[in-house]
């Protein structure tokens, strides 16, 4: 799983770890304003990752998840995911629409539209949010939804952007629930080795 | 300003953000937590004028520590500084005088209008406001 080792000392992981922080908080306060109900993160984590490697952040192999994928473009090129287990994903588009959620057994495509607009919620406010910390420009271009599927379909997605199921990443990832847990789901930022050393450089201009 | 401060933040980054804002505005850095339980320490120890507190934190949420650190100073000036910007945190504080919150990311200005106001010192002039 590991194929390229960051060397990130200890503060380079602390600033990481908050950019994360800040981002998946933003992307969190945005569901809850959706959905109506408060939501939190967990402190972000590390790991260096390949696209391959990034289905075991969904615990169980055999679990139905739903993968949403988005390039994000602009000053720091970087790819983000949102990972969900499928009864989740339906409850949050059920507290969404109370009366008029599509179901995922009743109408997929319609389930699958839902789904793609809840990503771009979550990913666009998390790229926000990272841009108006570290002062750069984000553009988005939502690449795709994996729904339902399984584990090895998100290498698939990550491999959809060109030659990503052999590029290494550096995943800062962090959990996203409702404070009563009827819901969870995973943010995972991908970085490259050059996006990494961008976000460092600006964090180390902010801290001048 | 002249006051001295607990800063509370599980990041060394986000310690070092709010530090360079308040020194900046000559406020003094009494101490530095990084955890809920930490910051209950040190307020007892330190007697903070002013606690920044981070909410989501290892072993102690920010949130415990400043319904803690209000039972015990219910006059204490206390900001959560957090990326959660929800109601819920809003209204934690929002009948509070003593009591702020402030989104991050935030600016120097941001911080220390906040810092004012939980302050009392809101008419203070603005020279501050990097």
């Amino acid at each position: 799983m590991a194929s390229w080792n960051p060397e990130l000392n200890e503060e380079q992981t602390d600033s990481l770890r908050e950019v994360g922080n800040i981002g998946a908080g933003h992307a969190a306060s945005e569901l809850a304003e959706l959905i109506g109900r408060k939501c939190v993160v967990s402190i972000p984590e590390l790991f260096c990752t390949d696209a391959a490697g990034i289905s075991q952040f969904v615990q169980t192999p055999d679990a139905i998840v739903v993968a949403l994928h988005m390039n994000m473009l602009g000053d720091i090129p970087a790819e983000m995911l949102v990972l969900t287990r499928l009864p989740h994903a339906q409850r949050m588009l059920d507290y969404m629409s109370p009366t008029s959620a599509p179901k995922a057994e009743r109408n997929l495509e319609a389930f699958q539209l839902a789904l793609r607009q809840l990503g771009e919620v979550l990913t666009q406010s998390f790229a926000d949010a990272i841009s108006q910390f570290l002062g750069t420009s984000a553009r988005y271009a939502f690449a795709d939804a994996s729904c339902p599927g399984n584990p090895d379909a998100i290498a698939t997605l990550l491999g959809s952007s060109g030659d990503g199921a052999r590029v290494s990443y550096l995943a800062i990832q962090a959990d996203f629930f409702d404070i009563d847990k009827t819901f969870e789901g995973k943010l995972v930022y991908l970085l490259n080795a050059k996006a990494q050393k961008m976000i460092l450089e600006k964090i180390d201009q902010i801290l001048g | 300003m002249g006051h001295k401060v607990l800063i509370v933040d599980d990041s060394r980054l986000a310690r070092a953000t709010v530090r360079k804002y308040l020194v900046q505005a000559g406020l003094e850095v009494a101490g530095e937590a990084g955890n809920g339980r930490e910051a209950i320490e040190l307020f007892s120890q330190l007697s903070p004028d002013l606690v920044t507190l981070d909410i989501t934190m290892p072993e102690m949420d920010g949130l415990t520590a400043f319904r803690e650190i209000r039972k015990r100073a219910p006059d204490a000036a206390v900001i959560l500084v957090t990326s959660l910007d929800q109601k819920f945190i809003a209204e934690e504080v929002a009948n509070d005088p003593r009591g702020g919150f402030i989104p991050k990311p935030f600016s120097s200005f941001d911080l220390l209008k906040a810092v004012r106001r939980v302050l009392g010192e809101e008419s203070t002039d603005s020279s501050t406001e990097a």
